[in-house]
């Protein structure tokens, strides 16, 4: 499977998304205008990648903020991962900044909606 | 309920900043300690703002004058113990000219001396500043804190505009130092010129009055412009480099790039078919905690129905608000996931924990100002 992968930009994340490697990334800061359109593309890969995925899915995500549009695109990721972990074993590894409380509640409130298990990881 | 009462000079200063607002406008306010980051993150910003064809064939003159006037105050900026006075900066790039007016705080006893080097300035004309400037060089001498007077011909000479200056003096020893210049973008006639309206910003009465606005409802930063996604960038951008980092200044950040967005996304502008969001953001700090003020038009149609919505969520205890910030977050119809996620205003009640204020006042018939602010703390 091919490897997704997408430089940041000022207003959108990087993405990796690498079957191959085992390796699943999405980080930075996402604020674009159309989150739809930019989280599409990855929905798609995540999708095709759950009809054989690897035994094993760690996800990163290291978000340093991301507007609300993002929010609703970045519950669509979990919410396949959710439905992900039913043949692959699936953990969200939420990074947070340690002076950042918002961005560490959002990770524990979306733990609570998403039914896969999540680790909190606090960085400087 | 939940109105805001925004004292009437807050909102003749927003209506002065309006009034007659065009597509490419900008206007740019810092009040605080001007320091080298402060200096490049707004160096920055006019940048990002001069790649417009009218204004391409004067920028690298702007960002010399920028730079040096700016670069003034650093070096030339005096603090009284216990006496907050703030230098304060502001840009403004409209009516065909891109102004740049600053205040800092000086010794009284430079006063004459600075007047008179004005007066001299003033009175000279370009060819005249070119050969001054080549005579300091030759001549170099410091001043006691590294200026060679230099800079001020060299301004006057590349903005080939009358240098316009006042003092207010703060106490015995201490004066406040209002110094403004402009540079032509739109190669005015004369004749035009002089029916042209004049920024506000040329005029020392009004930038007194205006300083005074900014002290009494503690702004420290004011942009206005063209709210589209790369001013929001560069100015969000800038934010992040210029309030330092602390758990209280992140959740002002998350705060600001929603608001900032609500802007670009559902402001109005005076006439359908203009597509550009003119709007404007006031941060404003107080002790312990920032506000954020934002004004854009609206029309009077949408008012009924975000009244109602506003009024609503202000009515909300906080985990009722994350009961329908999930609803919302979850909601994938096609209606409300494009451009409006409907999750905007109730993100930024929860992440302050705070009643959102409003007020909407009439512009004309068809529409208003739309006044909103939240507290961080």
């Amino acid at each position: 499977m091919r490897v997704l992968e997408v430089n940041a930009t000022q207003d959108t994340p990087k993405v990796i998304l690498d079957k191959e490697r085992n390796y699943f990334e999405i980080k930075g800061l996402s604020l674009p205008e159309d989150a739809v359109g930019f989280y599409k593309p990855i929905l798609a890969w995540l999708e095709e990648y759950s009809k054989a995925p690897n035994p094993e899915t760690n996800v990163i995500f290291q978000l340093e903020y991301f507007n609300t549009a993002s929010s609703k695109q970045i519950i669509q990721i979990l919410l396949l991962l959710e439905r992900l972990n039913e043949k692959s074993k699936v953990k969200i590894l939420w990074h947070y900044r340690d002076i950042d409380e918002d961005m560490k509640d959002l990770g524990e409130e979306y733990s609570e909606i998403i039914k896969v298990p999540f680790e909190m990881v606090e960085y400087k | 309920m939940n109105e805001i009462n925004l004292s009437n000079n807050y909102k003749n200063f927003v209506d002065t900043l309006f009034k007659g607002i065009e597509k490419g406008d900008l206007e740019y306010i810092y009040k605080g300690e001007v320091t080298s980051t402060v200096v490049t993150n707004i160096l920055d910003l006019a940048k990002l703002n001069m790649n417009e064809e009218d204004i391409k064939p004067i920028s690298s003159r702007i960002y010399f004058i920028l730079g040096e006037g700016l670069q003034n105050i650093s070096i030339h900026q005096e603090k009284i113990d216990n006496i907050p006075v703030d230098s304060i900066i502001f840009i403004s790039k409209k009516l065909g000219y891109y102004t740049i007016t600053t205040g800092n705080l000086i010794k009284a006893s430079k006063k004459e001396e600075l007047e008179k080097r004005l007066i001299q300035i003033n009175s000279m004309t370009v060819e005249e500043l070119k050969e001054l400037a080549r005579y300091i060089r030759k001549n170099y001498t410091f001043t006691e804190k590294g200026g060679a007077n230099l800079g001020l011909v060299e301004m006057a000479k590349r903005s080939g505009s009358q240098l316009i200056y006042g003092f207010n003096d703060i106490t015995h020893n201490y004066t406040f130092f209002y110094f403004s210049l402009e540079l032509d973008i739109a190669k005015t006639k004369i004749l035009e010129k002089l029916q042209t309206p004049r920024n506000e910003f040329r005029n020392i009465n009004f930038l007194k009055k205006f300083h005074n606005t900014l002290n009494e409802n503690n702004i420290y930063l004011v942009f206005k412009g063209d709210f589209h996604q790369n001013n929001i960038l560069a100015l969000f951008d800038i934010l992040r480099k210029q309030i330092s980092e602390t758990a209280l200044s992140i959740k002002l950040k998350n705060v600001l790039i929603e608001i900032l967005q609500n802007i670009e996304k559902h402001g109005d502008n005076l006439d359908d078919i203009l597509e550009w969001k003119p709007g404007m953001i006031t941060i404003h700090q107080v002790e312990d905690a920032y506000y954020v003020t934002s004004a854009n038009y609206i029309k009077n149609s949408k008012i009924e129905h975000l009244k109602e919505k506003l009024d609503y969520y202000n009515s909300l205890t906080v985990p009722q608000l994350s009961e329908i910030y999930r609803k919302a977050l979850l909601d994938n119809s096609s209606e409300v996931t494009a451009q409006k996620t409907g999750l905007g205003f109730i993100d930024i009640c929860r992440r302050t924990g705070t009643k959102l204020h409003y007020e909407f006042s009439p512009v004309n018939d068809k529409y208003s100002m739309f006044y909103i602010q939240t507290n961080i703390k």
